[in-house]
C-alpha cells in the first residue's frame, strides 16, 4: 500500500472524530482543552479547600511571598519591570510559542530553567550567548551576562534542581513558584521575541501573564480512605471530595489516557477507566497533569507531554525539605 | 433544519430533503471536494453525486447522529475516486503531496497487505487519534481526512505553519508506531 491508497483507506474513522475536526476550531476546541480545564481544575480544588484566590503577580511579590535571596529578588524586579512597561510589546514583533521558541533557540523539548527567573537564553549561533529584556525603550538589554555554550548548558542543567519552565496543554509556559508560607503558584508565562532596534539581535524575554494562588491544602487524607483500586468509581471520589461537578471536570481532562499505563513506585493507581489517581502512605492526591500539594505536603507531580506519551509518569516530590521544584524527581 | 428532520424527508422520499442538505451542508461538501479534485466544477459535481447516493442509501440508512460525517465520507469517496480517473493523465497535485506526507507512517514499501480491510485500518487509526490531544488529532484529520492546506490548518487553529507541520510530524510518527504495534509491519 502506498500513501495514496492510504488516504482512500481511511475515509471510514469514525464519525465523531470526523464532526469533532470539522466543527474544531481553536477557540470553540480549547474550553475543552486540558489548558483551560487545568485552570479551573486548580480553581476549583482550592475553593473545595476554602482557600482560592487568583493573584497578579505584582500581588504576590508585593506581598512579600517569593522566597529567594537577592539574586532571584533582581530577577523579579526585573520581571515586573518587563510587565510594566506594557508598551514595550508594541515593539515586539509577535508573541512566539514554545515550539517556535525551541525551534528557534535550539533548546529541547524539555528545556528547564529557574522558576525564579524571569528570562531564558536566547542562542544565537554566536560564540556567546546572552540573556536579554526589553527596556521601556524597547531595546533589548543584556542582562545576566553572556555565557560559552558549555556553560550556558551547564546552567541549565544546574537550574533544572530549582524548578522548571514547562508548556502546559494550552500552548503556554507555566512555572511554579513556593512562597515563604509555603504556599504554591502557578504562573503562566508568555515569551514574547524580536529584534532590537539596533543590532537587529534575536533575543526572546518571558513575561508573566497571570496567576494561580494555590494553597497546600488542597485534598485531604480521609477523602481517600478505604478507595478500593480498580473498583471505586470517579462519582464515588466525588463524592467525598463534596465538589461532584467540578472535580468531574477536572477528571474528565485526563480522560484521554484510559488506557495510558501508569507507572509509579507502587503507589499510584489507575482507579477506572476515567480517573487517575495516586495514593501515597503519607498523602493522597488526585492526579491531573498538574503539580498540586496534599495536606502533609507531598507534591504530586504528573507531568506527560502529550497523549503520545507511552507513559504517564506520576512522581510526588516532597517539598518540605525546602527545595521549591526537585527537577530530578520529575520523570517527565 | 435539524438532521433528524432531513433524515425524515429522505424516509419519506420527500424530495425537499436534498433541498434541505444542499442548504445546510451543500458549501462544506463543496469545498472537501474541491480541496481534494483542485477544481471548482468537478467539486460541483461531486457534490451532486453525493445527494444522489444520499438519496439511493437512505433508507435503508439513517445516519441521524453523524449526517455531516455521512455526507462528509460520500463526498471525499467520491471525490478520490475522481482524481484516481483524473489521475490517469495526469497526477493529482494536492492528492500527491498529502499521499507522500502520509505515506511515512506506512512500515516499508509494501509492508500493508493490499488487501487491507479499509474499514479495520480506519478503526486502528480512529483508536490511535482518540489517544492523542484534540489538538493534533484535529490538525490530523483537517489534513488527512479533509484535505486542508497548511495554511488552512494554520488558520483554523491560530497557529504557525511550522507548528502545523511539527504537529503533524509527530502525530504520523506516533501513527506509524501505533500501526507497528497493531501488526502492520513488513
Amino acid at each position: 500500500m502506498n500513501g495514496k491508497e492510504l488516504l482512500y483507506k481511511i475515509n471510514d474513522l469514525d464519525d465523531d472524530l470526523i464532526e469533532q475536526a470539522d466543527k474544531a476550531k481553536k477557540g470553540r476546541v480549547k474550553p475543552f482543552k486540558i489548558g483551560i480545564a487545568l485552570a479551573a481544575a486548580f480553581v476549583l480544588f482550592t475553593m473545595a479547600a476554602c482557600v482560592t484566590a487568583t493573584l497578579s503577580f505584582k500581588e504576590i511579590y508585593e506581598a512579600g511571598l517569593l522566597h529567594g535571596g537577592e539574586h532571584s529578588k533582581a530577577s523579579i524586579e526585573t520581571l515586573l519591570e518587563i510587565s510594566k512597561n506594557k508598551t514595550v510589546k508594541k515593539d515586539i514583533k509577535e508573541t512566539v510559542t514554545i515550539d517556535e521558541l525551541y525551534d528557534a533557540f535550539g533548546l529541547a523539548e524539555n528545556a528547564t530553567h529557574t522558576s525564579h527567573q524571569t528570562y531564558i537564553p536566547s542562542q544565537t549561533g554566536r560564540p556567546n550567548t546572552y540573556v536579554w529584556y526589553y527596556d521601556e525603550n524597547g531595546k533589548a538589554v543584556r542582562i545576566g551576562g553572556g555565557y560559552p555554550p558549555t556553560d550556558w548548558y551547564s546552567d541549565i542543567i544546574k537550574v533544572e534542581k530549582n524548578g522548571f519552565l514547562k508548556e502546559n496543554e494550552n500552548g503556554e509556559l507555566y512555572t511554579v513558584f513556593k512562597t515563604e508560607s509555603g504556599a504554591y503558584v502557578y504562573c503562566i508565562m508568555k515569551v514574547v521575541g524580536g529584534k532590537t532596534e539596533s543590532g537587529g539581535e534575536e533575543a526572546v524575554s518571558i513575561q508573566f501573564d497571570r496567576a494561580y494562588w494555590v494553597y497546600g491544602e488542597i485534598l485531604k487524607k480521609e477523602y481517600f480512605e478505604g478507595l478500593k483500586v480498580g473498583e471505586t468509581t470517579l462519582s464515588e471520589v466525588c463524592e467525598r471530595v463534596g465538589v461532584s461537578q467540578k472535580t468531574k471536570l477536572a477528571a474528565n481532562i485526563v480522560s484521554v489516557y484510559n488506557n495510558t499505563t501508569v507507572k509509579h513506585e507502587g503507589t499510584v493507581y489507575a482507579v477506572n477507566s476515567d480517573f487517575i489517581f495516586a495514593l501515597d502512605k503519607n498523602a493522597i492526591a488526585i492526579t491531573t497533569k498538574m503539580s498540586f500539594l496534599t495536606s502533609e505536603g507531598i507534591a504530586v507531580v504528573t507531568f506527560a507531554r502529550d497523549a503520545e506519551a507511552k507513559d504517564l509518569t506520576v512522581s510526588a516530590v516532597d517539598f518540605t525539605e525546602g527545595c521549591p521544584i526537585n527537577a530530578e524527581d520529575l520523570v517527565l | 433544519m435539524k438532521d433528524g428532520e432531513i433524515i425524515d424527508l429522505f424516509l419519506l422520499r420527500d424530495e425537499s430533503a436534498i433541498a434541505a442538505t444542499a442548504d445546510k451542508y451543500g458549501k462544506m461538501i463543496a469545498a472537501l471536494s474541491e480541496r481534494i479534485v483542485g477544481d471548482r466544477q468537478t467539486a460541483l459535481e461531486c457534490e451532486n453525486d453525493v445527494y444522489l447516493k444520499a438519496w439511493n442509501s437512505i433508507p435503508p440508512l439513517e445516519p441521524r447522529e453523524n449526517f455531516f460525517a455521512f455526507l462528509a465520507k460520500i463526498a471525499r469517496n467520491l471525490s478520490l475516486d475522481r482524481v484516481r480517473l483524473a489521475s490517469r493523465e495526469k497526477r493529482n497535485a494536492a492528492v500527491a503531496e498529502l499521499s507522500d506526507e502520509i505515506e511515512s507512517v506506512l512500515p516499508a514499501q509494501g509492508g500493508v497487505e493490499e488487501t487491507v480491510d479499509g474499514k479495520e485500518l480506519s478503526r486502528v487509526i480512529s483508536d490511535y487519534l482518540r489517544g492523542i490531544s484534540a489538538e493534533k488529532r484535529n490538525v490530523f484529520i483537517r489534513r488527512y481526512w479533509y484535505a486542508d492546506s497548511l495554511s488552512e490548518i494554520a488558520e483554523r487553529f491560530s497557529m504557525s505553519e511550522g507548528k502545523v507541520k511539527t504537529t503533524l510530524y509527530r502525530t504520523r510518527a506516533g501513527l506509524a508506531e501505533h500501526l507497528k504495534k497493531e501488526g502492520y509491519e513488513p
